[in-house]
């Protein structure tokens, strides 16, 4: 009996397509996370908030 | 009587006591009560998310469907529901933008689709459709509950419902903020108990590489009576269905389940959009570790005991392991996770039923403005009659109430799914399109279903696939027959700064509430 990590190939494919979904939502998840921190809006969670300058243009704060 | 089961039950309910104790402190405003203040943090909001979507029915029905069908349940429902999960980063990124985010998914139909009127009808429809769908599933929640602990402790199936609902009662009053710190516990009993019982049951099949050996030679009935289950064939990866069958539940089980308004209502608790994104994404891998227990407690099920008993269908597996193969200090704690699932599925439920009708629609079509306390205080009393209500319905839930409860999810994914994304990603979408998508949805899907049911149409492409093509149509067709949505209506969920006039709109709507007479 072919089997990995103790289980059937057979049951692998099943077993994949649930690991595809599991794997699948983290692409485009830090992609807009990526887009949130680019964004500077510190009520979206950004890690790099925006910060006002003396001619009261906003601007990014240099990443920590 | 079993003093194991009382010790358990006795710790179980003074924990969550002093949780729904700390969630009631919090709650201060109406803001508490309904959303959480938008405020939860990532580690409180990934216990809410995870103990809301591990139901009872999870529990005991993925092992007894892992039990009769092997791994096609694994393709057909794992697969489906956290399908489900991933659509929800998507609905999150944009549902949180705004400064100041809706309390409710009905009230997001009323500021995305019609922000300008006084008493909003999309907001009641949408009210409406989720009322109806949650009392149904709520009673059959209480049904199954009901059975379990009846079973397991000896007392008699009316006061196991009522002990049930004391329960449910206890952790909704304080709103959202006692659900969530309650789920949190929860979460932390079901994933501990559900570990705790696979890490029982593996030594008894011989292990994990011994579990699965034996069960590639499984060729018994599952249940007596049934046709026996062919060697091998609890791997394969479609079971008995064919192809377009297992692609229409994987579709079923997740368009639906995604915009379920329980689920972005967990999206909107979260402190910001960065916490609503991350929520599903480490909810899911929290929620895996738990569907692995359960896939230990199907197979590994079938290996100990390769056909049920007589009269025992396989939705009996689990109850049938912890009463023979687990010493009583187990199965009490598993008994308490499977209490803790279906106690912090159904309490949600109930809380945004009896909001939905005391937000969305007393407050929404009042001619007078109501005082956010009143307001409160009247949810509080509608959660103790919508309770009380499910509870008498579960003593004896008349046949339509079982057999809707099938359909629920659907009518949500039918009746919601184009109205959240396409209001969400589309300026366009407009107040004519969203009617149309939301009535048009839910009917053409209990149409659908209705007939599939009689047989009179074939079920190739399952009911909520038709019904949400029909509804997004619809939507697509009235947002170009009618001028496009006002600047108003997209803007928070569109830009990063809004308008004046669009500020002025939102906080009219919102300070209905606020600055009451």
């Amino acid at each position: 009996m072919e089997s990995f990590l103790g289980i059937p190939t057979e049951g692998w494919k099943a077993l994949s397509i649930w690991l595809a979904v599991i794997v699948f939502p983290w692409t485009y998840s830090l992609y807009m996370l990526r887009r949130i921190d680019k964004s500077g809006v510190a009520r979206w969670g950004s890690r790099y908030p925006k910060r006002e300058n003396k001619e009261g243009e906003k601007e990014k704060e240099v990443a920590l | 009587m079993n003093w194991t089961l009382v010790g358990i039950s006795l710790v179980y309910f003074m924990l969550l006591l002093y949780f729904t104790k700390r969630g009631y402190k919090k709650s201060d405003s109406l803001d508490d009560f309904t959303v959480g203040g938008w405020s939860m943090g990532l580690f409180v909001n990934i216990g809410f998310f995870a103990a809301t979507w591990i139901s009872a029915a999870s529990v005991l029905g993925v092992p007894s469907m892992l039990y009769g069908i092997g791994f096609a349940a694994v393709t057909g429902w794992f697969s489906g529901w956290f399908f489900a999960n991933a659509l929800l980063p998507i609905l999150a990124y944009k549902l949180r933008r705004p400064q100041f985010p809706v309390r409710t998914i009905p009230e997001f139909m009323r500021l995305r689709y019609e922000p300008f009127v006084d008493k909003s009808k999309i907001q009641v429809i949408a009210s409406l459709i989720t009322i109806v769908g949650y009392l149904i599933y709520v009673t059959i929640q209480i049904k199954g509950i009901g059975i379990i602990v009846s079973t397991m402790t000896g007392l008699s199936y009316e006061v196991s419902l009522f002990v049930f609902l004391v329960f449910i009662m206890i952790t909704v009053i304080g709103g959202v903020w006692s659900i969530a710190l309650t789920d949190l516990f929860n979460t932390g009993v079901i994933v501990a108990g559900l570990i705790l019982a696979a890490a029982f049951i593996l030594p008894q099949v011989g292990g994990w590489d011994a579990m699965f050996a034996q069960a590639m030679f499984i060729n018994t009935s599952p249940t007596v009576g049934a046709p026996p289950t062919e060697a091998g064939s609890l791997f394969s990866p479609l079971g008995t269905f064919t192809l377009s069958a297992m692609i229409g539940i994987f579709f079923s089980n997740s368009l639906g389940a995604s915009v379920a308004p329980h689920w972005p209502t967990r999206l909107l608790s979260a402190k910001n959009v960065r916490t609503a994104i991350l929520t599903p994404l480490l909810s899911t891998l929290l929620i895996a570790v738990v569907f692995i227990c359960l896939l230990v407690l199907g197979i590994g099920g079938r290996v100990l005991i390769p056909t049920m008993p007589e009269g025992s269908g396989t939705d009996s597996i689990v109850p049938l392991l912890i009463t023979q193969f687990m010493n009583p200090l187990i199965g009490g704690i598993v008994l308490a996770a499977i209490f803790a699932a279906a106690l912090s599925t159904a309490n949600g439920m109930v809380l945004h039923t009896a909001i939905a009708l005391t937000y969305d629609i007393i407050r929404n079509m009042r001619r007078n403005k109501m005082d956010d306390k009143k307001l409160i205080r009247l949810t509080q009393v509608l959660l103790g009659v919508l309770g009380l209500l499910a509870t008498v319905l579960a003593l004896k839930p008349p046949a339509f109430v079982a057999l809707a409860a099938v359909y629920v999810f659907g009518l949500f994914g039918a009746a919601f799914i184009g109205p959240l994304y396409l209001g969400l990603y589309w300026k366009r979408t407009n107040k004519q399109a969203a009617y149309a998508g939301t009535i048009v949805g839910a009917l053409s899907y209990i149409v659908f279903s209705a007939l599939t049911t009689m047989k009179l149409m074939p079920d190739t492409i399952p009911a909520i696939v038709l019904a949400m093509l029909i509804s997004i149509g619809s939507m697509v067709i009235c947002s170009y027959l009618f001028p496009a949505a006002p600047k108003e209506a997209w803007e928070p969920y569109f830009e990063e700064e809004i308008s004046p006039e669009t500020q002025s709109v939102v906080d009219k709507v919102m300070k209905q509430v606020e600055h009451s007479a």
